[in-house]
């Protein structure tokens, strides 16, 4: 009982829904972006993928461009939204990893997809409150 | 309230979906506890398989992965914080199959690719948020809505 009422509390307002939006807009906006670059793809970012230490060949390029296209997809349609932001998450992971690998800045290249993860997850709980009963801390009062 | 009929009307299917949930939760930490440690020790089996991953890899390097997947397995292994602990995993098992990904003569099937950690949470607690959300309704505050929920 006092779950629910906390949850009807925690409705978004409007200022935060718009906020929300904003961040995934956002990050969908640059995403896709990413994605369109991978699928053509120009020249500058197969040269970077080689430099990466991935295969630098136009299908594997692509293939990758197809992927983050997918789980954009997933992410901004909102009945998915969720399941997006998971995909993404392993998504960036990876993109952590690899600028990890080449030892690029800290900051501004290694913590790029920890960013950008945040601002999934932040754009999604603003705009999805329910999902403040899983994070960070889970609601384990309501069971069957 | 729809959600409350499907968990009274079946008691032991869920039972069984939590157990084998637990199972794979346990299992899982384990895994990764035994991976953190040898990298922790480090272990040279390790430390030459790091090496290949970044360049100019050191024990310190090693350690610090160690430390980041006990926290992430530890977070997991909370029951308070296991969506979030499953969360950061699902980025580090991100990291894993990109890095693996990068080594093009290694074959597909050794790539530590597993199911998103997600799929334990939603068997254990049937969470109504994975894989299908329920239909998104605008925010509004309205007294009638609220009457009616509780």
């Amino acid at each position: 009982m006092s779950a629910i009422e906390k949850t009807d509390a925690a409705l978004p307002g409007r200022t935060a829904f718009f906020i929300g939006h904003i961040l995934s807009d956002l990050v969908c906006l640059f995403l896709v972006f990413d994605a369109v670059a991978k699928l053509v793809p120009i020249a500058p970012v197969t040269e970077i993928m080689g430099q990466l230490g991935y295969d630098d060949s136009v299908g594997f390029t692509r293939g990758l461009g197809c992927l983050i296209l997918v789980c954009t997809a997933f992410y901004a349609w909102p009945r998915t939204a969720v399941l997006g932001a998971v995909l993404l998450t392993g998504l960036l992971g990876g993109a952590i990893a690899t600028q990890l690998r080449v030892g690029a800045p800290v900051f501004t290249h290694q913590l790029f997809g920890l960013y950008l993860g945040l601002m999934v997850w932040g754009g999604l709980v603003l705009r999805e409150p329910r999902l403040l009963r899983l994070f960070p801390l889970r609601n384990i009062t309501t069971g069957p | 309230m729809p959600a409350t009929a499907i968990h009274d009307s079946q008691p032991p299917a869920a039972t069984r979906a939590q157990w084998l949930g637990r199972c794979l939760c346990h299992v899982f930490v384990l895994f990764l506890v035994v991976d953190a440690v040898t990298k922790l020790v480090p272990a040279a089996l390790m430390t030459d398989a790091i090496a290949q991953f970044a360049q100019g890899a050191n024990a310190a390097l090693s350690r610090g992965v160690s430390f980041l997947t006990l926290v992430c397995a530890l977070l997991y292994a909370s029951p308070r914080t296991s969506a979030f602990g499953a969360t950061l995993l699902n980025g580090l098992l991100g990291g894993a199959i990109g890095a693996s990904s990068q080594d093009p003569g290694r074959p597909a099937k050794k790539i530590r690719a597993r199911p998103a950690r997600p799929v334990d949470l939603v068997l254990r607690r049937s969470s109504r948020s994975l894989p299908m959300r329920c239909r998104h309704r605008a925010p509004q505050r309205s007294p009638a809505s609220s009457h009616a929920r509780s």
